[in-house]
């Protein structure tokens, strides 16, 4: 019988740059069982909402990711706005659409780039990072951060992006193509890319499914569900959304559909432009929600379906706000996909879930 | 456009709730759990998400639902059943529920045994700290003495509209009802002015809060023994 132990990988680990522990059970050099640990750096944000007006939460709210810090801020401000039967401008839904767009490209970018680090090719790593630079720097020039915008407020924007800019927006993204198609070619038709990624942690459609997996992790083994599809606000005067599917399940398919969401992202972002209302930004409402009033939201952060939900109680602080991670959902799909593999390839599959400990530890 | 729909169920139900609604295909979103300030008990919110329901409900008329299972009215030692054998994903959360509120959830499929977080302070989501529910005793007051001002501008606006003979008899019984709005609005003034003064006193060093609750004692003594002199 084969000698069986337990081999504790993280919360420190070369390829992963957040604390995320796992302990996995492995049988000569195969993965039995694997259970995933967290709550390392666990902050507690949700109880800041005793502290902080619903106003100043949308700060922290922002601050949960430094990736999804968009997607944060979008969610939160939409939760609130619904509690408070608010309804905001459609330029508001277009310019939050399309900075939420261009952080699933930034996203994705950077998770190549973190892909290509970990199988050793540095080269890629470079180029995938250069061109997200790309899109940093347009968020710099149009709201002043590169990583913490701080443009969404409940009932609207801080500040409007002008036509000019929002063209500009969509110049750099063309220019970008070329480059980006090149690099996708060799992410995915590069042989040593191939033999690293082929095969490798397979999760079947009926196990995403039971599972709940959600974001270009579940898409990758065939589900076919993405919130946008849902055409809520400015995603409903797109001319068509399809979610990006792969059937294979394994890590090739999910750097295939984050592959493809950048194009996606991109024309979403250039039709949007084109379509945009002018009929003002919003502004800051005063905080009145009724006692007991709700209001929830999903959306499609670049790692999948997340859930905002917030709570009133007649103050201007919240009585609940609650975040639900992509990457919390993901756990189970985690611990699945690890079941049976190879020891070598527990980095990749860790990270092509693409988890964001961040996120989680809200 | 997302809506919500939040069906209140009972401990004993949530099972056969859930077990319909994995049977119906719906997703499952999130888990979470909350305490109520003003009673202390806890409220249990699963969400779910049907899919195909909603791409259909879209296709009709542009509107999809959010559904909601909430178990209100929870004590924190009360058992709560795992939903974990009908969706997996919900390991996490339960476990959450029961390391950050102190929640006793039954039959996990993995269970941390409270070490799934690490914190410092024991179930630190239960906590109702002062400051807490003397802002929300504020927040009733304050709702009370709008209600109060509502009722009595009706009142008056009833007494108005009071007109000939029918409107005579009618004005007895509307001034009565402007004297009592009139006694009502006072006595929330005077609660609200407490509930604001009690509001301070939470937010200030509980040494230094004791002293001004002594001087207002003391001062309070003062006043009454003036009054019967």
């Amino acid at each position: 019988m084969a000698h069986r132990s337990v081999i504790p990988f993280g919360p420190q680990h070369p390829v992963l740059p957040e604390p995320l522990h796992l302990d996995l059970v492995i049988e000569d050099d195969r993965v039995i069982e694997a259970i995933p640990q967290i709550g390392f750096v666990h902050r507690g944000l949700e109880k800041l909402t005793e502290k902080r007006d619903m106003h100043q939460f949308g700060y922290i709210a922002e601050r949960i990711c430094g990736i999804c810090a968009v997607g944060h801020s979008c969610g939160y401000a939409s939760a609130c706005e619904r509690m408070l039967d608010i309804e905001v401008p459609g330029r508001v839904q277009y310019i939050r659409t399309i900075l939420h767009e261009l952080s699933r490209i930034h996203s994705h970018l950077l998770w190549l780039g973190l892909l290509a680090d970990a199988f050793g090719f540095e080269a890629l790593f470079y180029r995938s990072w250069t061109l997200r630079e790309q899109i940093l720097k347009i968020f710099e020039s149009t709201c002043g951060g590169r990583v913490i915008l701080s443009i969404n407020e409940i009932g609207g924007l801080k500040h409007d992006i002008e036509d000019s800019e929002l063209a500009g927006i969509v110049q750099t993204l063309d220019a970008m193509r070329p480059d980006y198609e090149a690099l996708v070619h060799t992410f995915l038709d590069d042989v040593s890319c191939g033999e690293r990624l082929h095969g490798v942690g397979v999760i079947s459609k009926k196990d995403a499914l039971d599972l709940s997996m959600v974001g270009p992790f579940g898409r990758a083994s065939g589900v076919d569900y993405d919130v946008r599809m849902f055409s809520d606000g400015a995603y409903a005067d797109l001319a068509a959304f399809e979610p990006v599917v792969a059937t294979d399940g394994d890590c090739y398919a999910r750097c295939q559909v984050r592959c493809a969401e950048v194009t996606q992202a991109m024309d979403i972002i250039k039709e949007l432009v084109g379509k945009i209302p002018h009929d003002g930004i919003g502004g800051r409402t005063k905080l009145t929600p009724a006692d007991g009033a709700r209001g929830e939201v999903v959306i499609e952060q670049p790692r999948g379906e997340a859930y905002y939900y917030v709570r009133g109680n007649g103050t201007k602080n919240l009585d609940r706000f609650r975040v639900r991670t992509p990457t919390s959902q993901n756990l189970a799909g985690l611990t699945h996909a690890l079941q049976g593999v190879l020891l070598a390839n527990v980095p990749m599959i860790i990270l092509t879930i693409d988890p964001c400990i961040s996120c989680t530890e809200r | 456009m997302q809506k919500a729909i939040y069906t209140t169920v009972g401990i004993d139900e949530l099972l056969a709730h859930v077990q319909a609604l994995k049977g119906a295909g719906a997703r499952f979103v999130q888990m979470h759990a909350e305490r109520c300030v003003d009673d202390g008990s806890y409220r249990l919110v699963y969400t779910f998400i049907n899919v195909r329901a909603a791409q259909e409900q879209i296709a009709r008329d542009g509107n999809y639902a959010i559904e909601n299972l909430v178990v209100e009215g929870i004590d924190q030692y009360q058992e709560i059943p795992s939903i974990s054998s009908y969706y997996p994903a919900v390991f996490p959360f339960e476990n959450e529920a029961h390391d950050l509120f102190g929640l006793a959830i039954t039959d996990m499929q993995v269970d941390f045994n409270g070490f799934f977080y690490q914190v410092s302070t024991a179930e630190p989501m239960s906590v109702i700290t002062p400051e807490v529910k003397a802002a929300r005793e504020k927040a009733m007051k304050v709702r009370a003495a709008a209600e109060a001002k509502a009722r009595k501008a009706a009142a008056e606006k009833a007494a108005a509209a009071g007109e000939g003979a029918a409107g005579a008899a009618a004005a007895q019984p509307a001034a009565a009802a402007g004297s009592d709005a009139q006694h009502d609005d006072a006595a929330a003034k005077a609660a609200l002015k407490a509930a604001e003064l009690e509001a301070k006193l939470a937010a200030m060093d509980p040494e230094k809060a004791a002293k001004v609750r002594a001087a207002l004692a003391a001062k309070a003594a003062r006043d009454k023994q003036k009054k019967e002199a």
